[in-house]
């Protein structure tokens, strides 16, 4: 294959720090930054989560108020959730579609460094809420009225900086589109992309229908709080539940916006280092297609115990186990791809797997949940909260790390150091085991989620949990050490392709990537693509 | 004088321009792409809003 790719290296290409930092239309220098932005509220939620985790340590209250520990628990889950988990998979989106489609660039580059620079300003209102009368928002990620506006003046601060948020996905995910579905290289087809791109494809399409829907509730709850309306006013005729509704309408498709790209990020990682096509690209793309298609009618499965008439509460039921299908679909393709593969356990791959684990396992307590008399019994309990880290950081944080690891020669040009990297898995694996897994049993037994003390029957499994969460916490610091010394340090070079099996337009480029890549559109050959022959 | 054949002088085009009029017209496209799936999101977020009058969900 012949690239007639520019390789403009960023030495030749001048522009200030202030430039090429703040004022950057480069989607590689977004991704690094929407990476590194991620990466620092890693740190804030997990310190949130760490402070969480030493109350908790033992019964009674040791080192905080119980309203700061229920301000801990709310922002530990909105900067996860909007800090994290998707600037994370946006900055992978930004680095990699590009490359992988034969692009220079996104399709709007200007509106792509707007949409990142809208995210610190968002979160610097949203922590500063720590230090306000009232302190921060104190009713849950979930936001649930009425209690979310018996808070004080914070909730202004949330509700904009939600806006903003959801603001930055919006314009994220019109990019994606704009950009896969015209800045194709020709030759290209659609069922010829990467999983990864596929992926993101299908994730935009959920973002641009649910994060205005987020916007509508928490606009209606602005409006209660200080226009005088009662949209969810149960005395005044409106309806709380409806807050739920419309809520759980994003929740869910938000929950799969956090896993789609996970999906994209395992299908490429596991084919590389079994040395075999993927099992099933078809099947796969219409799988996560299917997954996205489903996730608009399964909402109600948080809101069970609502008090939702019969009919509805067993649709949900169905849906919700029926969206187990897809989901299993990719999972088997992605065990029939290793069957009988030549395997190689590279640290990517160690990743790979562990979601593989993991992700299933809390796969298999949602399908638990999914009976709605079962979910009586574990609704707002410990149970739920090790499902949804189980598939949250075993699923998709260890997808985002297994994609750094795989991406991160590519872009800095070094090979990491083999023996840091494997540690960083290891105990990250082990540990994440022992923070969440006991939260099962703690959930089983009855205790409840969102609370700052607890019964003495759940001390012992209560300090298990916390000494895992502890050594995880501290197992990311190998991290930042990891790709601090293969950023800057690192004397062992990458090749273009790095990785012996990996196929795709991204690594026919050199090692590091240049500044500016495919500024004529490459020749595209289908051998040099993970599923150009669309025939196996 | 004969008129010139203006067909005659005008540049041939080269492969690469012709690949990076390609590339402009995918970019005039992708502009038209963004602002159709700007006004979806637009709908979806005005849709929210009124979906207490249009649907009256059981509680």
């Amino acid at each position: 294959m012949s690239s007639t790719a520019q390789a403009v290296h960023y030495e030749e290409h001048h522009q200030s720090f202030f430039e090429r930092w703040f004022m950057s239309t480069n989607h590689k220098d977004i991704g690094t930054l929407y990476l590194s932005f991620s990466f620092l509220m890693l740190f804030v939620g997990g310190s949130f989560a760490m402070l969480i985790r030493a109350e908790l340590f033992e019964p009674g209250m040791q080192l905080m108020q119980p309203y700061f520990f229920n301000e801990l628990t709310s922002m530990h889950g909105l900067v996860m959730i909007f800090g994290v988990i998707m600037p994370s998979f946006v900055g992978l989106a930004n680095w990699m579609i590009p490359m992988q489609i034969g692009a220079p660039d996104m399709a709007l580059p200007r509106l792509n460094n707007l949409s990142f620079w809208i995210l610190p300003f968002a979160f610097v209102l949203l922590l500063s809420t720590f230090f306000m009368p009232g302190g921060a928002p104190a009713a849950g990620w979930t936001m649930y009225p009425p209690l979310v506006l018996q808070g004080g003046e914070s909730i202004a601060f949330m509700i904009f900086a939600i806006h903003l948020m959801g603001i930055s996905s919006i314009l994220g995910s019109i990019n994606i589109i704009a950009t896969i579905l015209n800045l194709r290289a020709p030759g290209l087809d659609l069922l010829k992309m990467p999983m990864f791109c596929w992926s993101w494809l299908i994730t935009s399409f959920l973002v641009i229908a649910v994060m205005p829907v987020l916007a509508g509730a928490v606009t209606m709850m602005l409006f209660d709080r200080y226009f005088g309306t009662n949209f969810f006013n149960a005395a005044a005729g409106g309806d709380p539940v409806m807050y739920q509704h419309v809520f759980w309408f994003f929740g869910h498709p938000e929950v799969y916006i956090m896993i789609l790209p996970a999906f994209g990020i395992i299908s490429e990682i596991v084919p590389t280092f079994s040395r075999k096509p993927l099992f099933g690209y078809k099947a796969m793309v219409y799988a996560i297609a299917c997954i996205a298609f489903l996730s608009f009618i399964v909402w109600s499965h948080h809101m069970f115990t609502v008090g939702m008439p019969l009919g509805a509460e067993v649709f949900f039921m169905y849906s919700t186990m029926l969206i187990a299908v897809p989901t299993g679909v990719k999972i088997f393709n992605w065990v029939t791809t290793m069957w009988k593969g030549s395997l190689s356990f590279e640290v990517p791959m160690l990743w790979a797997i562990a979601f593989i684990v993991l992700f299933s396992i809390g796969g298999f307590s949602g399908v638990m949940m999914a009976l709605v008399p079962a979910d009586f019994q574990y609704n707002q309990t410990y149970f739920i909260v090790a499902h949804f880290h189980y598939v949250l950081v075993g699923g998709a944080l260890f997808s985002i790390l297994g994609a750094v690891y795989y991406w991160l020669p590519k872009w800095s040009g070094h090979m990491y150091s083999n023996f840091w990297s494997k540690l960083h898995f290891w105990s990250s694996a082990i540990s994440v085991n022992v923070l969440f897994f006991p939260q099962h049993f703690l959930g089983l037994a009855g205790m409840p989620r969102r609370i700052p003390d607890y019964n003495v029957a759940f001390a012992d499994w209560n300090m298990v949990s916390s000494i895992g969460g502890f050594w995880f916490g501290v197992t990311q610091l190998v991290f930042l050490g990891v790709v601090i010394h293969t950023v800057f340090f690192s004397k062992a070079k990458a090749t273009s392709r790095v990785w012996e099996h990996a196929y795709g337009l991204e690594w026919t480029l050199p090692s590091p990537a240049p500044h500016h890549s495919f500024t004529v559109p490459p020749v595209v050959d289908d051998s040099q693509l993970a599923h150009g022959d669309v025939s196996h | 004088m004969l008129p010139r054949d203006e067909r005659m002088d005008e540049k041939a085009k080269s492969q690469t321009d012709a690949a990076m009029d390609a590339q402009m017209r995918r970019k005039a496209g992708a502009r038209r792409t963004a602002w159709i799936i700007a006004a979806l999101a637009l709908a979806f977020f005005i849709a929210s809003l009124v979906q207490g009058h249009l649907a009256h969900i059981p509680h």
